[in-house]
């Protein structure tokens, strides 16, 4: 027998109906019902199948807590993997479907798992799938324990991002969060208040508390009232904190967004001080079958009685320890359920005696029945015998875990308190304090004064009102039945949602895991959605009678953000996502590009990797592009280069310090090229510095590193070497035409920039101003390509016209536009590097051929001293080196390993490699071991299983006696 | 998300800033006559202090200043702010 509507009672509206689908089945719930309460409420037993074992799985818990009724909701688009039930609200028209269930929750193929459940015991992911026989297992295990489907379309939900400050913000609207709440307001603090339920409230609403005269359920719905006129007190509810970070900064996704038509909202909150009021929820007794559907915490199952109307079975066995299921016991009769018994763990010394058909000191051995409990078999604690009850429920209560998930990632730090036998916070490390049932009260009157005094100690802490004392807290004394010793452990379930059972916990022990956190990474406890919420004290509790420790030495698992799911759409939410997602940079030639078939690339900056003719391919085009530029000319955007003025009566000096070779003999109207060393002498990053004048520069920087470079140099300026001079970015106020090929000066003269073009007066490696169309323009003569090349700097503004105009200039020479992709062939070619793509973080400059520091280099640079280190003179550093391919059509990977001896050692590695138009083969550069005394010698190169043969040679594969470039 | 306050701008989120590492380095020179034993103090051995922390803070997405943080790096209170050339307040007296 199952669950189902009682004639009245609850705090639903009966008379809104509203109809969802489950698992493709049509249901009618009532307004107010959660898809949990509806469902039970419609006589549905099983909602799902676990994890790992594939067994059916019904409600077992409340709230966030609940492990086993995790849904996929909606269909579509708008589809949510992994949200429990007991958290979905029903509305009209919501379809929900199991997950972890195929073909159906009736008939489950994966049950099958429960049959090999000896082979999939804890550590059997790390025993098992291990390469290289991972590939094997990896498509079947997914398939088998993937939790939830993600949807295949764009998510057409809406999500917005706010921020909120206050004094104080209290988590949790039961009793002592409200009281917390009223209190700081009452100071004059400014509160907010977020509680995940819809409603306010909490637990006080519908349960009665261990003493019937302290019915808080008119008051606290009085209290509600209030705190919602209240001025200074903001309510959110269906607003659940999901983490809690550095400075009392908290982050919660609100659900309750009508009002603004989005989905969902992410607050990012900022508070001076907190008051965590979450609560507690039970959690399980742990004995065998304890996870078969019809097994209902005793919280959960008076809430649906007094909450929803709904009873959860007809016949119910009661296990308790003590009196912590009296409120449970008064909603049954309330209900009118029989209560065949009361299984009662303690012994029942010095509690009144109970006028109730009770089996003191006996435990439940074992749960009967396979998709809804059918029985119990019920032993002595100590003694023989057993007995077997008819049921088809039974209500657990063994123990209250506070919910401090929250507070213990804000830092603070729990203690075990033998009376109650739970954790408590003792300290925290934040402006936080933590009352009610999550500080482990256990009736109202304590819940109202520890709440007061959390509101107001809150609000004095920032400054409203006094310090008020400590109240006097009474909390449950427990003599807690962690496991049931009788039972078998192999089916006795501490962590229902991830599978893991009594034994697996005793396995992980003898296999000598002694630290909590890494029995959880073995056995993955408490690692899913639950997150520990119910499992996580139980498991303490087991694994500190297993291992003979107090739960207190055991100590308690670090609980991570989020407190509960999250959307991947509401952490996109300030339409980060699309085109938004970050800003696209384009270059102000971006038209011109277009209009001649460019192909773009985000670099940063949305940059042409090629400019495609009718039908070319990305490597036909290149090598076209870098045919034209060594034939004729070409013409690239250079624009993103890194630019940096340095200004100052020092700047020379400051220069001498950030680049390894010397900057400070540089002539006005000369560049010279240089390499940025980081402390440990390896490459940071190269590029040309330019003297405008005797105390002005120009530098450039890699374009991927501008940012890097900007933030470089006001280090150390600030923080080393604060002398006379400023630093100014100007990378985005200059665009660049850089015009490369044999005919490049024909172009540049043609453009008549009012300056001698030729040769001498115009060498490499120097600069001029001038004016192009009365256009104010930097000319930096330097090379990328090898070939004469000019670099014609105007201002951003010119962008687009600099581009036309040097395109017809060039039109009587064959210029062409030339992207990346050609640029990287050319480079590669002259054997020219990209810092970080064939350097990495060990390349010092000796090993591309810069043998620094120069003799007449006195003063000191960024990484000078690591240069003189005896590793960096060792001859078998890793140097860059050209491979050639025995056959020259075979292109190298990049990545690809030069291997040496059987079994094969890497040696080095391919950095840079392509098929060379302008020299009809295969060139690549690398980074080998004592590579430069090894040119000339036969290398194998080895990737993805395939062995290439080559020859070590120069990196520089073209124009090796540089007479082009000089032209 | 710490809240730091920028002896330039005031208090602002952490993530407009980056951290620096330990403030008050003193970087040997001249590089001839630097020890190899210095050299490596200097660079591999910061003193990962558990606790108050001396470390420098660059204010990037704002007004591009380094300064100097007091922070304690157990529990990431920040005790108080002061800029590049400055002492600790605590050592000003
Ligand atoms: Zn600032």
């Amino acid at each position: 027998m199952a669950g189902y509507r009682l004639e009245k009672g609850g705090l639903v509206g009966r008379n809104e109906t509203v109809n969802f689908t489950f698992n493709g089945r049509p249901y009618v719930g009532f307004k107010g019902d959660t898809l949990a309460s509806a469902l039970v409420a419609n006589g549905v037993s099983v909602f799902g199948r676990s994890f790992k074992y594939h067994r059916s799985r019904g409600l077992f818990s409340r709230g966030a807590a609940d492990p086993n009724t995790l849904m996929q909701i909606g269909i579509g688009a708008q589809t949510s993997p992994n949200i429990p039930a007991t958290q979905v609200p029903v509305t009209d028209g919501l379809v929900a479907n199991s997950i972890n269930a195929w073909p159906s929750v009736e008939f489950d193929i994966g049950e099958i798992n429960d049959v090999f459940k000896r082979v999939l015991i804890a550590g059997f992911y790390y025993k098992s799938l291990m390469w290289p026989k991972w590939g094997l297992f990896e498509p079947i295990i997914r398939r088998a324990a993937g939790m939830g489907k993600v949807p295949k379309e764009p998510d057409s939900a809406s999500y917005e991002i706010g921020n909120l400050q206050c004094d104080v913000l209290v988590i949790g609207a039961g009793l002592a969060g409200l009281h917390a709440a009223q209190a700081a307001a009452g100071a004059g603090a400014d509160v907010i208040i977020m509680e995940s339920d819809t409603v306010a409230g909490g637990t006080s609403l519908w349960s009665i508390g261990a003493n019937a005269n302290e019915d808080v359920r008119e008051q606290v719905k009085r209290l509600v009232n209030e705190v919602h006129s209240s001025p200074n007190i903001r309510m959110l509810c269906s607003t659940t904190v999901v983490s809690y970070h550095d400075d009392n900064y908290l982050v919660a996704i609100d659900r309750n967004c009508d009002v603004v038509a989005v989905d969902e909202r992410l607050i990012h909150a900022r508070a001076g001080s907190v008051v965590v009021a979450q609560g507690a929820v039970e959690r399980p007794f742990i004995f065998e079958n304890n996870d078969r559907p019809g097994v209902i915490a005793a919280d959960a199952f008076s809430e649906l009685i007094r909450r929803y109307g709904v009873a959860f079975g007809k016949k119910i066995v009661i296990f308790t320890n003590g009196g912590r299921a009296d409120d449970a016991i008064a909603a049954a009769h309330e209900a009118g359920i029989e209560i065949v018994a009361i299984v009662d763990s303690s012994d029942g010394a010095g509690s009144d005696a109970r006028n109730d058909n009770r089996l003191m000191g006996h435990v439940i051995k074992r749960a009967m029945g396979r998709k809804r409990v059918r029985g119990v078999e019920v032993v002595p604690t100590d003694g023989q015998g057993s007995i077997k009850l008819a049921c088809d429920t039974v209500v657990v209560a063994a123990g209250a875990s506070a919910q401090l998930q929250l507070f213990t990632q804000s830092g603070g730090k729990l203690s075990y308190d033998e009376d109650s036998a739970s954790f408590l916070p003792v300290s925290s490390m934040q402006n936080v304090r933590v009352c009610g049932a999550s500080n482990g009260t256990n009736t109202p009157t304590s819940a109202v004064s520890d709440g007061r005094w959390a509101g107001l100690d809150a609000a004095a802490s920032v400054g409203f009102g006094d310090k008020p004392s400590v109240p006097d807290l009474t909390r449950a004394l427990e003599k807690p039945l962690w496991f049931v010793h009788q039972s078998s452990s192999k089916t006795s379930f501490v962590d229902m949602q991830g599978d893991v059972t009594v034994s697996d916990l005793a396995l992980s022990l003898r296999e000598n895991f002694r630290s909590i956190e890494h029995i959880k990474r073995y056995t993955t406890l408490g690692m899913g959605v639950e997150q520990g919420k119910i499992s996580g004290l139980a498991a303490i509790g087991v694994i500190s009678e297993l291992s003979g420790k107090s739960p207190g030495d055991v100590g308690t698992l670090k609980h991570r953000p989020p407190y509960s799911p999250v959307s991947l759409g509401a952490l996109s939410a300030g339409q980060k996502r699309g085109a938004l997602l970050a800003p696209i940079k384009k270059l102000p030639a971006h038209k011109w590009h277009e209009k001649h078939g460019a192909v773009f690339e985000d670099h940063g900056w949305m940059r042409p990797t090629y400019y495609s003719m009718s039908g070319e391919t990305m490597h036909g085009a290149a090598a076209r592009e870098a045919v034209a530029v060594r034939k004729n000319v070409g013409l690239f955007d250079g624009t993103p280069l890194g630019k940096f003025e340095i200004k100052g009566p020092d700047a020379a000096k400051f220069l001498n310090y950030i680049y390894a070779g010397r900057m400070d003999t540089l002539k006005v109207g000369r560049i010279r090229y240089g390499l940025m060393l980081n402390e440990n002498g390896s490459l940071f990053d190269d590029g040309v510095v330019v003297c405008l004048s005797k105390d002005h520069f120009l530098i450039n920087a890699s374009s991927g590193h501008a940012d890097a470079v900007y933030d470089w140099l006001e280090a150390w300026h600030q923080l080393e070497w604060p002398l006379d001079l400023v630093i100014q970015d100007c990378t985005a106020e200059w665009a660049v035409a850089t015009v490369a090929g044999p005919k490049a000066r024909e172009v540049l003269a043609a453009l008549n920039p009012g300056f001698d073009v030729s040769a001498e007066s115009f060498p490499h490696m120097s600069y001029r101003a001038g004016h192009i169309s009365g256009v104010p323009a930097r000319v930096q003569r330097v090379s990328f390509s090898g070939e004469i090349c000019y670099e014609i700097n105007v201002s951003a503004d010119y962008g687009e016209w600099i581009m036309h105009h040097v395109q017809e200039a060039g039109k009587l020479f064959g210029l062409v536009p030339y992207g990346i992709e050609a640029l990287e062939i050319l480079r590669a070619e002259k054997g020219y590097i990209h810092v970080d793509t064939d350097t990495d973080s060990n390349t010092q400059p000796k090993d591309i051929g810069f043998p620094y520091p120069s003799k007449t280099k006195e003063s000191d640079f960024i990484g000078r001293r690591s240069l003189m280190r005896p590793a960096s003179h060792s001859p078998n550093r890793q140097q860059l080196v050209g491979i050639a391919t025995a056959d020259p059509d075979t292109v190298l990977e990049v990545g690809a390993h030069i291997v040496t001896g059987n079994p094969a050692q890497s040696i080095g590695f391919i950095t840079s490699s392509y098929m060379s138009p302008n020299l009809g083969c295969s060139i690549a550069l690398a980074l080998m071991n004592g590579g430069k005394a090894a040119t000339g010698a036969s290398v194998d190169v080895w990737s993805l299983g395939k062995t290439v043969s080559g020859t070590v040679c120069d990196p520089v594969f073209f124009d090796k006696e540089r007479g082009l470039l000089n032209g | 998300m710490l809240k730091i306050d920028c002896p330039w701008c005031g208090s602002r989120n952490e993530d407009e800033f980056s951290n620096g590492g330990e403030s008050h380095l003193v970087r040997p020179e001249p590089p001839t006559s630097v020890t190899e034993d210095e050299w490596a103090n200097y660079l591999f051995y910061p003193t990962n202090t558990k606790g108050p922390s001396k470390e420098t803070w660059f204010h990037k997405y704002g007004c591009r200043q380094w300064f100097n943080v007091t922070r304690n790096t157990a529990t990431h209170e920040i005790l108080n702010v002061y800029r590049i050339g400055e002492n600790p307040p605590e050592e000003n007296s």
